[in-house]
């Protein structure tokens, strides 16, 4: 009867398999060195992940609007500056409050907790669906951004500034 | 083992085969959303923070598979006592999923049972617990039932036929 019942569980594991393979939100099996579960291929294939410094260079260049998608109680004890907070958490009700401050053209570089943090992605597959396109995520998050010497600020809130324009900053080594 | 037929039996004999159809109706239901949905529902896993990542995505696509596999099984009435082992040993782990959360703090959570949508909503994990108890108990009597070589078995492959000698 246990045997059945592990027939059963093949049976089913095998049906998902073969429909994972040709769902349009299939999930990678297994993850990848920084897939986080639960963020479907095709968001793989639109989104790019860079290093810190990479991300601190679009930084310098202020090329990218940098979304902190933490908590907000963690971006207000620190984040990179300029960034805006978006938590994943709270996407429904944040979203329309900095919706005017990331124009669909511009590039949106997302950063999370650490290397095991998936919720920079996740945001990712949220904002896609909503015309965004130029969508980036920094690899180790805010962790590796302080390891590499990379500075932060505190406060409640990022700047308004536009990207391309003010001089509000200090991320600098 | 078999026995005389139970008070529920004796009340109606349709009662055990409705129980193993309300029982495959209800994790066929649950899966179907979480089968469209793999990605929200792989989120909702995530967040009971119980499994490693590297394993969430398999978990998430493969788990409404089984619900659904096992439902068609109890549907068909093939394999009625290996099915309804499995369903009852799935409603444990989701009883034991709620609880650990629960004892967590985490008295509100996404159950991710039927729908997987944020509007779904989250549900008071009491609430969760106490029909997961009664699926259980649906479970565990069907299970009974069916491997106690009952009338519920009399189309299932694995049924043991009673008979003079029979003990």
């Amino acid at each position: 009867m246990l045997l059945r019942s592990a027939a059963i569980v093949l049976v089913g594991c095998g049906l998902a398999l073969v429909a994972n393979a040709f769902h349009p939100m299939g999930l990678p099996i297994p993850l990848g060195e920084v897939e986080g579960p639960g963020i479907p291929r095709w968001v793989w294939h639109r989104v790019r992940t860079v290093y810190p410094n990479e991300a601190h260079a679009l930084w310098e260049k202020r090329s990218v609007v940098f979304v902190d998608v933490r908590d907000r109680k963690d971006y207000v004890e620190s984040h990179i500056p300029r960034a805006i907070s978006l938590p994943y958490r709270e996407f429904t009700t944040a979203y329309p409050e900095v919706r005017g401050r990331l124009p669909q053209g511009a590039a949106i570089l997302m950063y999370c907790y650490g290397s095991h943090c998936g919720l920079g992605m996740r945001v990712a597959k949220l904002l896609l669906p909503r015309g965004y396109s130029d969508l980036i995520v920094m690899r180790g998050g805010i962790a590796e951004w302080e390891a590499a010497g990379y500075g932060t600020t505190a406060g409640p809130r990022g700047s308004t500034v536009p990207v391309g324009g003010g001089s509000r900053g200090g991320g600098g080594r | 083992m078999s026995g005389p037929p139970s008070a529920w039996a004796r009340l109606h004999p349709a009662i055990p085969l409705l129980l193993r159809l309300v029982i495959a109706g209800v994790f066929i239901a649950a899966s179907i959303d979480k089968i469209a949905h793999p990605d929200r529902f792989a989120d909702i896993v995530l967040d009971y923070d119980l499994l490693p990542d590297p394993i969430i995505n398999l978990f998430a696509v493969c788990l409404p598979w089984v619900e659904f596999a096992l439902g068609l099984f109890l549907v068909a009435g093939r394999w009625v006592p290996s099915a309804s082992l499995l369903a009852t040993g799935l409603t444990v782990m989701f009883m034991a999923a709620i609880g650990i959360n629960l004892a967590r703090g985490n008295a509100n959570l996404h159950c991710g049972c039927f729908s997987t949508s944020a509007e779904g909503g989250k549900e008071a994990a009491w609430g969760l617990l106490a029909r997961d108890a009664l699926l259980l108990a649906a479970g565990i009597w069907l299970f009974v039932r069916s491997y106690g070589c009952s009338p519920l078995t009399a189309s299932s492959s694995s049924r043991r036929t009673p008979g003079p000698g029979h003990r």
